[in-house]
């Protein structure tokens, strides 16, 4: 008989840990909005032909802490997902229990992270190749 | 009270779920007294019995409402394919005179506005609601009236806006609207188009609410996240991108209306505005809009490959990525749209990197589909065959995608037939075909175990594969040699005949294919042998469905432990039937459903469904009318309308929403008892409340993306010598929302814990406070010009946005105070006084930033 999980203490109503695998993607749009939030107001208000440089600098900064924060989500899911063995029967992310359940999220979160990581690189590539707004 | 089944509980200390769970297989396998079984469905039919006569209009049961707003949509989409013949018809020979330029304007724009707003999202919705419920083995939507009052604000703006083709007063600005060529246009077609539309959006939303809930709370117990149907992943993100998509068009709309019924000059560059915040307005809607009519018809796909193929599918955490991933980046598309306005070529290359980046979740899909073909034993039939078309034909679209996103080839093609092609290619391969797929497929499910005809199914295939590619393929090269969109006709000389008689040629043969679809799907099968129940052999809940139709949606609520249960659950459909499951009796005769928890599906209690009313009929014809007057300039009318909108709604709420039970507790079958009402996040109205809310903020968010837009393309912005709003009143008025707002959660924690007076004390300190806010944010602006510049218009258009939530918070307040008095909330029953208090925390975020912006930042700006 397999035991009554009624009382299993549920933290929250569960919806944030649903969330918390879409993490790494905010993270891209949180970097997304800062690039191009920054760049149209310094090139329409600030520097509308001159010099980059300064932008770059900062963006280039912004990247990297957008990627440390994805890598750190990307991390957490793969401990999630391996938890067990990965290459274990174990593994599964179908079956019908906690544990399947958990993997899944943090398989999904690996995998976003992965998606994200690749979005926010393709984002800042243009900053390091024009040299001015124009 | 002695009698007072409530007498041990308090509003601290609610009744809680009881009893085992899971249930053994010991459990299960015990046999159902067939007495038993006979007299419960008895008194499920009795509860979910559908309304005769001309009542029959007021069925909320979702199969009708899905089978009457998928049947809308589709007659809405063979206008709009009229539409389109008769331009091709138009365009077939160089110098044609068959329709003028006006009449053509009119129906490309139609053609493309109801093609998306009247056939593709509600379509999504149609299908979601005919069939989601069926996916997770629930009876119904968890709100059955909403989903009906949706589905008739479709129709009536639906009509609205469509019918004005038959009185030569449509649009004919495009299905963009551009301004100014829109804001200047004469006549009220562009009126018709924000209004109507702006009216359908609300219905979107609506949908999107049931739908988010529906996935999330109404889930058999134990299908946890990880197991639930793939389409129910899809319709999660796509609800929640239409929470983030529909908002910034409805607050586009907002502005627009405003300049165009009073002049108020957002996209009037003369007096500060700039129509560019319109087109960001419209793309950051338009561009994730794409995806939200594509996700859930690719959704489909992924129900009916694993059925052809005969196994689960591979890669079922790819797909989630994929949905998830697509969700976020098609946020990071809409200038792509906007490449030849001139904004700074770095901006470009943001959007031109995202809409690359999206192409690989987008791909992943197409991979574990044909992953999932290539390992599973392939069997042909006609959804599989509808299939393939819809992958063939949208990868030619994605790869022209993918083209496109680059901005110096966009440049070269931009407005050209080349767009066309592109658009219709994505549309015809990411939706039409698959949602045809999808038809074949669940018809039988539909009809119950009714087939449409394969000979038929081919004909119709081929028809419209061959007519498309040859319509759709030549205009790549049309547009290539420069032929433009929008043109009503050409000259001799620039020879582009031949191609465009062959697009038409073409055409007519996608028109004759969809006529043997609409015939075959429509046409009676009275003599038709019933099929199997499950005639595909699939896996999922859905094909557990009665045949003979029973109204009950399912007869009992199985419990899941697996993603294909009908595959790998052996005796599931023979419990379920014999209603070994939960919820296999009504004991109080009322419909109900079952709510579960959102990650893994544990029962959490019993909940009541709303059943057929007038009332859902007559909020949406007043809800109608307060957005169809002022088309034609019918302020005071459309006021009036809106005031019994308002009535019908509380009357429907009051009399249906909320009701306090007989009992604590039921007993749902196999040893459980679940309480039979919830409050705050356990109940779906709370989830409701949050989701709209959300929305809401995000159509809020567009608008303060608004004012820093101005101050980024203006010289000056606020404006030298510009008037502000009343310092002293904007502040009174942050100190009155913030004291409503404490107000009515103070009352919800005196009414938790038994102080009912002081609660309803404190409630009205609410309304007052509320009222009050309402007065000094009228007068802060009351002495400001809108019509002279943008800057006192936003300032405006902010404080008309605050005034009508303050007002709907007001209303919130007031109906809890009254629901207290009539004892109708009570310290355990207090579900509204939760939902309202939400509310307010959003309406007092709003109003504090709407403060600090009309208030603070024009000091800071200048």
């Amino acid at each position: 008989m397999s035991e009554n999980e009624l009382n299993h203490d549920e933290f929250g109503t569960g919806v944030g840990t649903l969330m918390w695998i879409t993490l790494a993607p905010w993270i891209w749009a949180f970097h997304f909005t800062i690039c191009y939030g920054l760049t149209a107001i310094l090139c329409e208000k600030a520097i509308p032909d001159g010099d980059v440089g300064t932008l770059r600098l900062v963006l280039v900064a912004v990247t990297v802490i957008a990627l440390a924060g994805i890598a750190a989500a990307g991390l957490s899911g793969w401990r999630n997902w391996t938890e067990g063995g990965l290459l274990d029967k174990r593994g599964e992310t179908g079956l019908g229990d906690l544990a399947s359940r958990n993997r899944f999220l943090g398989q999904v979160s690996v995998f976003l992270a992965v998606v994200s990581f690749i979005g926010v690189v393709f984002v800042i590539l243009p900053i390091l190749m024009f040299g001015s707004c124009r | 009270m002695i009698d007072d089944p409530f007498a041990a509980y308090s509003g601290t200390n609610r009744p809680k779920p009881e009893g085992i769970y899971p249930p053994t297989e010991e459990m299960l396998s015990e046999p159902v007294d067939p007495q038993w079984k006979a007299a419960c469905e008895d008194r499920l039919r009795k509860a979910w019995i559908a309304p005769k006569g001309l009542a029959y209009f007021t069925a909320v049961n979702n199969d009708k409402i899905g089978a009457w707003y998928s049947l809308t949509a589709l007659f809405f989409m063979l206008m709009a394919g009229v539409l389109a013949l008769l331009m091709r018809v138009q365009l077939a020979v160089p110098d044609n005179t068959f329709l003028d330029a006006d009449r053509y304007n009119q129906f490309f724009t139609m053609h493309g506005s109801a093609m998306m707003f009247l056939f593709a999202v509600p379509m999504f919705e149609a299908i979601s609601i005919l069939v989601l419920p069926a996916f997770l083995g629930a009876r119904d939507m968890p709100f059955p009236r909403l989903s009906a009052y949706g589905f008739w604000c479709f129709v009536i703006g639906g009509i609205f806006v469509m019918g004005s083709i038959l009185f030569d007063a449509a649009p004919t600005s495009g299905w963009f609207m551009y301004p100014p060529l829109s804001t200047e246009a004469e006549g009220i077609g562009t009126d018709i188009w924000l209004l109507g539309l702006a009216f359908i959006e609300v219905a979107s939303i609506a949908a999107a609410v049931e739908l988010i809930v529906g996935v999330l709370k109404c889930r058999p117990p134990g299908m946890r996240v990880n197991l639930m149907p793939l389409y129910a992943w899809y319709v999660l993100v796509v609800g929640g991108m239409i929470l983030f998509a529909f908002p910034p068009l409805i607050a586009g709309d907002f502005l627009f209306e405003l300049q165009r019924g009073f002049d108020w000059p957002f996209f009037d560059p003369t007096r500060g505005g700039d129509p560019m915040l319109w087109q960001h307005l419209f793309w950051i809607f338009g561009h994730p809009e794409v995806y939200i009519i594509f996700l859930p018809s690719i959704a489909i796909a992924a129900m009916v490959i694993p059925t052809v193929a005969q196994r689960p599918i591979v890669g079922y955490s790819w797909i989630v990525l994929s949905a998830v991933g697509v969700g976020f980046l098609s946020f990071g598309l809409w200038v792509h749209h906007m490449f030849t306005t001139g904004l700074p070529n770095i901006s470009l290359g943001f959007f031109s990197a995202a809409s690359e980046a999206v192409v690989i979740p987008t791909g992943i899909q197409i991979f574990v589909f044909a992953a999932t073909l290539m390992v599973g034993k392939v069997q042909k039939s006609l959804p599989m065959l509808w299939i393939s078309g819809a992958l063939a034909i949208f990868v030619l679209g994605g790869l022209t995608g993918v083209m496109l996103a680059i901005a110096p080839f966009n440049w070269a093609v931009h407005d050209t037939y080349f767009i066309v092609a592109h658009l219709h290619y994505t549309l015809f391969g990411g939706m039409i075909f698959p949602v045809i797929a999808g038809i074949y497929y669940f018809y039988p499910f539909f009809r119950k175990g009714k087939m449409m005809s394969k000979t038929l199914g081919r004909w119709s295939f081929w028809l419209i594969f061959v007519g498309f590619n040859a319509a759709f393929l030549p205009m790549h090269y049309t547009g290539l040699i420069g032929m433009p969109r929008r043109v009503y006709t050409y000259g001799e000389n620039v020879g582009w005949g031949w191609l465009n008689m062959l697009s038409t040629a073409a055409s007519f043969v996608i028109a004759a294919g969809f006529l043997v679809f609409v015939w075959d799907l429509l046409r009676p099968k009275r003599d038709f042998e019933i099929e199997k129940r499950n005639p595909w052999n699939a896996g999922t809940l859905e094909w557990s469905h009665n045949v003979p139709e029973e109204q009950w949606g399912v007869r009992s609520i199985p419990h899941v432990t697996s993603r294909y249960p009908l595959w790998d659950q052996p005796r599931l459909v023979e419990r379920m039937d014999a209603g070994r499951y939960y919820l296999a009796d009504t004991e109080f005769g009322y419909r109900e459903t079952l709510i579960t928890s959102v990650l893994d599906g544990q029962p959490m209690h019993v909940q009541r469904v709303t059943g057929p009313a007038y009332v859902t009929l007559l909020a949406a014809a007043f809800t109608g009318g307060a957005f169809i007057f002022p088309t034609f300039g019918w302020y005071a009318p459309a006021i009036v309308s809106g005031a019994f909108a308002i009535v019908c709604v509380l009357y429907w709420l009051w009399t249906a929403t909320a009701q306090i039970p007989e009992k604590p507790t039921s007993d749902v079958g196999l040893g459980l008892r679940l309480p039979r009402y919830a409050s705050g996040p356990d109940a779906p109205g709370w989830w409701a409340v949050w989701i709209t809310m959300l929305g809401d903020a995000t159509a809020f968010a567009s608008l303060i993306f608004g004012f820093f837009f101005y101050w980024t393309a203006n010289e000056a912005f606020p404006p030298p010598l510009a008037e502000h709003a009343d310092g002293a009143l904007v502040a009174a008025a942050a100190v009155l929302v913030s004291l409503s707002w404490g107000a009515t959660r103070g009352a919800r924690w005196l009414n938790r814990h038994d102080h009912v007076p002081a609660a309803q004390a404190a409630l009205l300190v609410a309304c007052l406070s509320s009222a009050l806010c309402i007065a000094s944010a009228y007068g802060a602006v009351a002495d400001l010009r809108p019509t002279a510049h943008v800057y006192p218009a936003l300032i405006c258009a902010m404080a008309v946005w605050l005034i009508g939530h303050l007002g709907l918070g007001l209303i919130g307040q007031g109906y809890c105070l009254a629901r207290s008095l009539a004892k109708r909330l009570t310290p355990i029953f207090d579900a509204d006084l939760a939902n309202v208090t939400l509310l307010w925390h959003f309406i007092t975020l709003q109003a504090l930033i709407t403060c600090v912006v009309i208030g603070l930042l024009p000091g800071w700006m200048t």
